[in-house]
């Protein structure tokens, strides 16, 4: 782009050399000029005299032939200094040497140039010298423009990159600065003098001017460098509210004195002095309080280069403008080029803000559409962290609910994500969170040491960021990011980071809020199901009690130990049963569990039925009946394994009894109220053949030879007795089945008894 | 498993009877049984598929030889229950033709191994527990699960619960290595009363008295009162 701006500046330089000098170039009244032009040489044809240094107007005069005119619309004068001059030479062609009248004037003198050159030019002369410089000037001036509107408009907000400045002096600050230089540009002389006068338009750029300085330094005093750091820090240096008061009395009073009749050419540069003072002195006032040394480490380049533009303006226009009274130095030009500056470094830190906050729109839109895609809280909540961990390549995304200073881990993604096992219980929040929702907004730090001793006493070592969410005015969710280990987090990049939380709140406050009623429903689903989980079946959707069945037939299973009743008399052999029972009702529970049954009673009495459904492939193609007998056997085993320890020896293998068979399953009136019940009648017989059992497994079903016969099921039957028709007993000798799906199943129980220990 | 299996090896069995048990096939087979060739037998088997008749003067025979009656143990192969063998102290073992003999063999450790502490229940069989006091009660359990550990045959098992159940000799007084196995067994479950909270104490009694003993066989004792008592000293834990 430098390229091209510089060849677009030298194309509009007005081409040096061959200059037919002007004679005297009198001053005349209200900033006017006579000059007189000698042409030497015979005029040819197609010859015209080029105005680089045009005025607002002026008029071409031969003797008393008028040439050209320019700075009239319907007899209405207009400052026309922004149109190239070029008037044509034709009525003089032949001529050998004339002499040219040129009258000026301008509108605005100490901005003009003085008619000093003239230039012949003919037909072959290029035109582009002749236009550049009115249309880079009128592209310049529309860019302003478009730019006033479109910064003007960005600014209703603030910005999210670390730095917060008082929004209405923001906006005052930057529409004073571009009013100066819009008021400036030849573009809006035009309406002088006709629909206003030059001191009226003077008047309108001092009071730009004034305003300018006065909101700058406003600025400044206001601004605010907020990097929502996780180290709590207490600044001692705050600014006197005395250089606020200062600058608007100061403000004031450059006010009154630019009113006419006060406004006087001599008094006129005074009249910025009583803002000017005040205003450079909050440069030093607010530089004084700020921590620069955080401030250029944490900052992004952008907002920086602003602040910087913002002192450079306050100062500089200082500076200048006693210069500007000691020597012959253009307080003007200073505080031209140094609104430009601060324009410019405006502009660009909103574009970096806009870009970023494209960028945060964009993902935003792309992980709303990977979460439309999942149903579950959980699948969704870990969509969002692999998002996350993906697109900032992070150690560790993690969502936590949080309810007060407790807080459960829902989701974790990322190589060094947290595992599974280890949130599954709610816990006390560390002081990082803790911070993050008694301030209840991101903190950050770019880098692990920014984190503080404290913290990173407590294991923290990495650059982290935590994200509140709320919810009725409550921190409901925090949304924590873990940079690898040596790893920066840009400022800018926090930034991003926000915004894209910010835009993706509702749906994360849902998927939180759908993951823990999910998981609580669960729980409860699951205690509900270890008091009566044959009603817990016969839920529907809707949580009511739907018992369709008429005809539910279902295995039972029952096992229990017999205490020795000596041990009544010996008190260690009957603490060492109960401990032995409280193993055994553990392992029972585990492998019930294993296998899908409901359990019943329990405490030192074991009794379980088969559920409704199974959702194990395996023990549903082997059916209920194969798998209570599979059920059975591993219980035998596992209580006979128990009782052989060498540990529990002393009680001499109490005697075990366990029996199975088929039970009705009936609605039935309980307690005043609607419960799902084994059939009375059934359950006695169960109980009564139980009690026949000694150490051995006893089967009741009905009379002929059931279907166990199946690919790699096995089972070894010895008639116990023939008990009333149609039913018969067996004792189950032993059982053979799929060995894998039997390890799978132990492996499950094991797993199940660990974490029941665990939880314990 | 493999525990269980080990043990029907180290256990002394015999088939007695006259029809053989096909699923046993390595076990000795006494045909005619006299006082010589059934001592130092831990089990016998006997079929019920013998006539009744032969059944009862065949146990009538051992209980002559004051065989215990927990060292029976009956192997039913037929279809049809035997309700002549269903006291519990006379253990009944089912058999079925769809079985392998390794599937046999396994459930047979299994069975063998609960069988042991039927010396136990035959005991208190033979001298009810009623009288008995709470401290008694404990001592004779502790020494069961003692001789346990310590593997001893079914007889010396016996003795030691016999032993246990008499008023100990002088609690100071050293062990030598003629005392019998039993009673050093019986007098071990009395320090380890003595001692129960105190683990420490119970290793240093049990250092003194058994000063005299070898030092493998002091290793041994020592070994099995710490698996005895390993969740009465840890609690739950150590499970």
């Amino acid at each position: 782009m430098l390229p091209n701006l510089l060849l677009a500046i030298l194309l509009t330089l007005p081409s040096f050399g061959a200059y037919v000098e002007t004679m005297h170039c009198e001053p005349m009244e209200n900033s006017g000029h006579e000059c007189r032009i000698l042409l030497k040489g015979k005029i040819s044809r197609g010859e015209k005299l080029f105005l680089p240094y045009a005025q607002d107007i002026d008029q071409l005069k031969f003797e008393s032939w008028v040439l050209g005119e320019t700075g009239y619309l319907l007899n209405y004068p207009y400052a026309a200094s922004q149109f190239p001059r070029i008037y044509s030479l034709q009525p003089l062609e032949g001529k050998e040497t004339a002499e040219l009248i040129l009258r000026t004037r301008a509108y605005f003198p100490e901005s003009k140039k003085p008619p000093a050159k003239v230039k012949v030019i003919d037909e072959n002369f290029p035109l582009r010298k002749v236009y550049a410089s009115p249309l880079l000037k009128l592209a310049f001036f529309l860019i302003l423009l478009s730019g006033t509107f479109a910064l003007l408009a960005r600014l209703r907000r603030q910005t999210i990159d670390g730095w917060i400045y008082p929004l209405e002096e923001l906006r005052v600050s930057v529409g004073a600065t571009c009013c100066y230089l819009l008021l400036n540009s030849e573009w809006t002389h035009a309406g002088v003098p006709s629909l206003w006068s030059a001191e009226i338009h003077h008047f309108a750029l001092d009071l730009c001017q004034v305003v300018s300085i006065w909101a700058a330094g406003s600025l400044l005093l206001g601004a605010r460098f907020f990097d929502r750091s996780c180290i709590e820090r207490v600044s001692n240096k705050t600014i006197s509210s005395i250089h606020q008061k200062i600058l608007d009395a100061g403000f004031l009073l450059s006010l009154f004195l630019l009113l006419p009749p006060l406004t006087d050419a001599n008094r006129l540069d005074l009249s910025f002095l009583p803002v000017l003072i005040p205003a450079t002195i909050t440069v030093w006032a607010s530089s004084r309080t700020m921590e620069w040394r955080r401030i250029l480490k944490r900052s992004g380049k952008s907002p920086l280069f602003f602040h910087f533009s913002l002192l450079a303006f306050s100062s500089m226009n200082g500076i200048s403008f006693i210069l500007s009274m000691a020597i012959d130095f253009s307080f003007q030009w200073a505080f031209f080029y140094s609104s430009l500056l601060l324009l410019f470094a405006g502009a660009w830190r909103l574009q970096r803000f806009y870009a970023a906050k494209n960028r945060a729109r964009i993902l935003s839109t792309e992980c709303k559409e990977i979460l439309s895609k999942r149903s579950g809280g959980l699948d969704r909540l870990m969509a969002l962290c692999e998002f996350l961990e993906d697109e900032w390549a992070a150690a560790r995304v993690s969502i936590l609910s949080v309810d007060q200073s407790r807080g459960l881990l829902l989701a974790s993604a990322g190589p060094e994500a947290i595992a599974n096992s280890e949130h599954s219980k709610s816990r006390k929040l560390g002081p990082f969170l803790k911070r993050v929702i008694r301030e209840g907004h991101l903190l950050y730090a770019p880098v692990a040491e920014e984190l503080g001793k404290e913290l990173q006493e407590q294991g923290m070592r990495h650059s982290s960021l935590a994200f509140p969410f709320f919810l009725d005015g409550r921190v409901k969710a925090i949304l924590c990011l873990m940079a690898d280990e040596g790893e920066r987090i840009p400022a800018m990049e926090v930034t991003i980071i926000e915004m894209l939380l910010k835009d993706l709140e509702l749906e994360i406050l849902s998927s939180v809020s759908q993951q823990v009623a999910e998981e609580k429903c669960n729980r409860l689903l699951a205690l509900a199901r270890e008091a009566d989980g044959l009603a817990v079946e016969h839920l529907d959707t809707w949580g009511y009690l739907d018992y369709q069945n008429q005809d539910d037939r279902r295995m039972y299973l029952g096992l229990k130990l017999e205490k020795n009743p000596l041990f009544t008399k010996a008190p260690r052999l009957d603490r060492l049963f109960k401990e032995m029972m409280k193993d055994l009702s553990g392992q029972w529970a585990a492998l019930a569990q294993a296998f899908e049954f409901v359990v019943k009673e329990s405490k030192n009495d074991f009794w379980a039925v088969s559920p409704a459904n199974y959702q194990s492939g395996f023990l549903k193609s082997i059916g209920p009946q194969k798998t209570a007998i599979l059920f059975a056997s591993l219980l035998e085993k596992s209580t006979r394994s128990t009782l052989s320890r060498p540990c529990y020896a002393a009680l001499a293998f109490p005697e075990f009894r366990l029996a199975l068979g088929y039970v009705h399953i009936r609605i039935q009136l309980k307690n005043r109220r609607t419960a799902i019940e084994i059939d009375t009648e059934d359950q006695t017989m169960i109980h009564s053949l139980r009690e026949q059992s000694h150490s051995e497994i006893l089967w009741i079903h009905e009379k002929g030879n059931p279907d166990l016969s199946d690919e790699g099921f096995a089972v070894h039957l010895s008639p116990f007795s023939i008990s009333a028709d149609p039913f018969m007993i067996n004792r189950i000798l032993s059982v053979t089945a799929n060995r894998k799906e039997l390890r799978k199943i132990e492996l499950k129980a094991n797993e199940i008894l660990r974490e029941q220990k665990r939880a314990a | 498993m493999d525990t269980l299996i080990e043990s029907t090896r180290k256990t002394s069995i015999a088939i007695l009877g006259t029809q053989s048990i096909s699923q046993f096939p390595n076990l000795p087979q006494i045909s005619n049984p006299t006082a010589d060739n059934v001592q130092g037998i831990d089990f016998f088997l006997i079929s019920t598929g013998n006539a009744k008749e032969a059944l009862e003067k065949e146990v009538k025979f051992l209980f002559e030889q004051r065989i215990l009656r927990s060292q029976i143990i009956f192997i039913q192969e037929s279809a049809e229950p035997s309700s002549h063998v269903s006291e519990r102290s006379s253990g009944v073992f089912a058999l079925t033709k769809e079985e392998t003999s390794e599937e046999i063999r396994i459930r047979f450790a299994q069975f063998l191994d609960q069988q042991k502490h039927r010396l136990l229940w035959e005991f208190w069989e033979s001298a009810p527990g009623n009288a008995a006091t709470g401290e008694l009660i404990e001592k004779i359990h502790f020494a069961h699960s003692i001789a346990l550990a310590l593997n001893l045959s079914v007889q010396e098992h016996w003795q030691a619960l016999v032993f246990s159940s008499r008023n100990g000799a002088d609690p100071a007084a050293v062990w030598q290595s003629h005392h019998p196995l039993p009673f050093i067994v019986a007098e071990m479950a009395a320090l380890v009363l003595q001692n129960l909270q105190n683990p420490f104490q119970l290793r240093e009694e049990l250092r003194v008295r058994s000063a005299h003993i070898p030092f493998r066989q002091r290793t041994e004792f020592r070994s099995a009162v710490e698996k005895c008592m390993e969740l009465l000293w840890k609690g739950s834990n150590a499970a």
